[in-house]
């Protein structure tokens, strides 16, 4: 699961102060004040668990009262799917048909009132909001926990295998170069349709000639994805979710810096299994070779 | 027969490089290696009940034709053929003179292919599809009486179906309700009036969970801001670029602008 690492409220003024990772309330939520299970994806449904937790007495004092609920809305923009999922309890499990949702979803927790607050005073209140109390109506929102998505579409037990970002496809009559299309949600490598069908005809499915793959196009492909990674006119693409995952949960990825274009270059060859490596390996006369 | 659809590479073609010219025809040529079939029916019959002139009735048979799962009917590659293939003469009546040059281009992709920044709302097909989608209720003995509501606001229904509040189901019940109580308010100015309420909706949606509320919620809170919303007349004075565009105009009350 990917998620955002701050509540963005940027030029809205909230007419009280809801705990999150800002400072409206202190302390504020930390890093640890939700984890999501692995989805579970069965034929109907996919199944998901979720765990929220804050260090808040007066808070949780109106959960006790039955006057607040934890709750998750799950928004998938691709097809139009948007529904809440309510819960008294802070470990819950949420069922999304799964003929209902594709491509990237957005989950974002809250605990919410369900019954009239008359004087809400919050011992934590920032200093700025000393004296006051509000009225809080059902819906009215106590706790923003920070939002995670999942992608739908995105192969996570294939994302080493290449192919499962990217496909070559013919382009036009009249094209001579090559190029790399990353509109899609699969990134796509565009060659002239007679080096397509050499492409389809000789090299296609051929294990030997993977490595020299790797290491040419598809190594181009990449670092170019790599350069657009957070380009938000890319956000939400399967293949920037995918690659945002994996640079995100494992570890060795995380030493190299996206602003940096030689640290690019490396991480493309992490990411693609040491491509020149392999292709050295299949050049080599010899079959010992300990580069 | 099994429904087709376009091949992915064969839409992905069309985005870049589609011909205006050849939308200008009476059929839109297309090899048969570009379709692929989904494991559905094709819907019987269908493009005799499609008529220009009745975009509820239509809207309504397209609906009740594909009856897909939402994974299906969110599908590109399926309105993409429809839209060249099965119904190429009904998108072309409703989207009126494809313009010339680059601008044709824009259009024809906007309209017929898809625009992957604008979606599916500027497409005729999956616009009227959604439309009803997002209103049936089938508990009603009218399962369509508030998609009928949502057309009754004309070319306003734009910034409804364009909204992410709209998605909310009981906020839909609760914005029509309100309009079927109200139909002085959205006689004139319609299309700013409707844009300002889902302004005011999205304003509260920064500290109110709208999908935790019901559609009472939703009526009264309209209600109390009635005369707030009557006394907007200029589609100008509503702000927040996500809800209307500088095209707009707000005289214009007439049927919805393909």
């Amino acid at each position: 699961m990917r998620r955002n690492r701050s509540n963005n409220y940027s030029g809205i003024s909230l007419p009280y102060p809801i705990l999150s990772m800002g400072d409206d309330i202190i302390p504020s939520l930390d890093e640890k004040c939700i984890a999501v299970d692995d989805p579970v994806i069965e034929s109907e449904l996919v199944r998901i668990g979720v765990h929220l937790n804050f260090d808040n007495e007066y808070i949780k004092s109106f959960i006790e009262k039955d006057m607040a609920e934890y709750c998750c809305e799950v928004n998938g923009s691709s097809t139009y799917y948007r529904e809440i999922f309510r819960s008294k309890k802070p470990d819950f499990v949420i069922e999304i048909p799964r003929s209902a949702v594709k491509g990237r979803l957005v989950f974002t927790c809250s605990l919410v009132v369900t019954k009239t607050i008359e004087d809400y005073a919050n011992p934590g209140f920032n200093e700025d909001y000393d004296g006051a109390s509000f009225l809080l109506e059902c819906g009215d929102k106590l706790i923003d926990f920070p939002p995670f998505r999942y992608n739908m579409d995105v192969k996570y037990d294939k994302l080493f295998a290449a192919g499962s970002i990217m496909k070559f496809n013919a382009g036009t009559d009249d094209s001579r170069e090559t190029s790399f299309n990353l509109e899609g949600n699969i990134i796509y490598i565009t060659i002239p349709p007679k080096m397509y069908e050499k492409y389809r005809r000789h090299i296609q499915g051929d294990l030997k000639l993977a490595s020299q793959l790797h290491s040419s196009v598809v190594m181009s492909a990449l670092t170019y994805a790599l350069l657009n990674l957070y380009n938000p006119q890319y956000t939400g693409k399967t293949w920037a979710d995918a690659l945002q995952y994996r640079i995100s949960t494992e570890p060795e990825l995380q030493e190299y810096d996206l602003s940096d274009l030689a640290d690019i270059m490396k991480l493309a060859q992490r990411l693609l299994g040491d491509p020149f490596k392999r292709m050295f390996d299949v050049l080599a006369v010899t079959e010992d070779s300990d580069v | 027969m099994l429904q087709q659809v376009f091949k992915e590479s064969y839409t992905r073609f069309l985005m870049d490089n589609a011909n205006v010219e050849d939308y200008r025809s009476d059929v839109f040529e297309v090899d048969p290696k570009n379709l692929a079939s989904l494991c559905y029916m094709a819907p019987e019959g269908l493009a005799s009940k499609l008529d220009p002139n009745d975009l509820l009735g239509s809207a309504i048979a397209l609906y009740e034709a594909y009856r897909y799962p939402p994974v299906v009917v969110s599908d590109l590659n399926l309105w993409a053929f429809l839209s060249h293939v099965a119904h190429f003469d009904f998108v072309k009546k409703i989207v009126g003179e494809i313009p010339n040059g680059e601008k044709g281009k824009d259009f024809v992709v906007d309209k017929f292919v898809f625009n992957r920044k604008k979606g599916f709302m500027d497409m005729p097909l999956p616009n009227l599809y959604w439309s009803v989608q997002l209103t049936v209720c089938e508990e009603l003995e009218d399962p369509y009486a508030y998609t009928r509501l949502l057309y009754s606001l004309g070319k306003a229904r734009r910034y409804l179906l364009r909204s992410t509040v709209f998605r909310i189901k009981e906020a839909m019940f609760g914005i029509l309700d309100f309009v079927n109580d109200n139909p002085d308010v959205f006689r004139t100015h319609c299309n700013s009036r409707v844009a300002y309420i889902v302004r005011i909706l999205n304003d509260i949606g920064a500290y109110k969970k709208l999908s935790f509320l019901e559609r009472d919620f939703f009526y009264n809170f309209l209600e109390s801001r009635k005369e707030e919303i009557i006394a907007i007349t200029n589609i100008h004075v509503v702000n927040g670029s996500n809800v209307f565009s500088s095209n707009d105009d707000e005289d214009d009350d007439g049927e919805f602008d393909f």
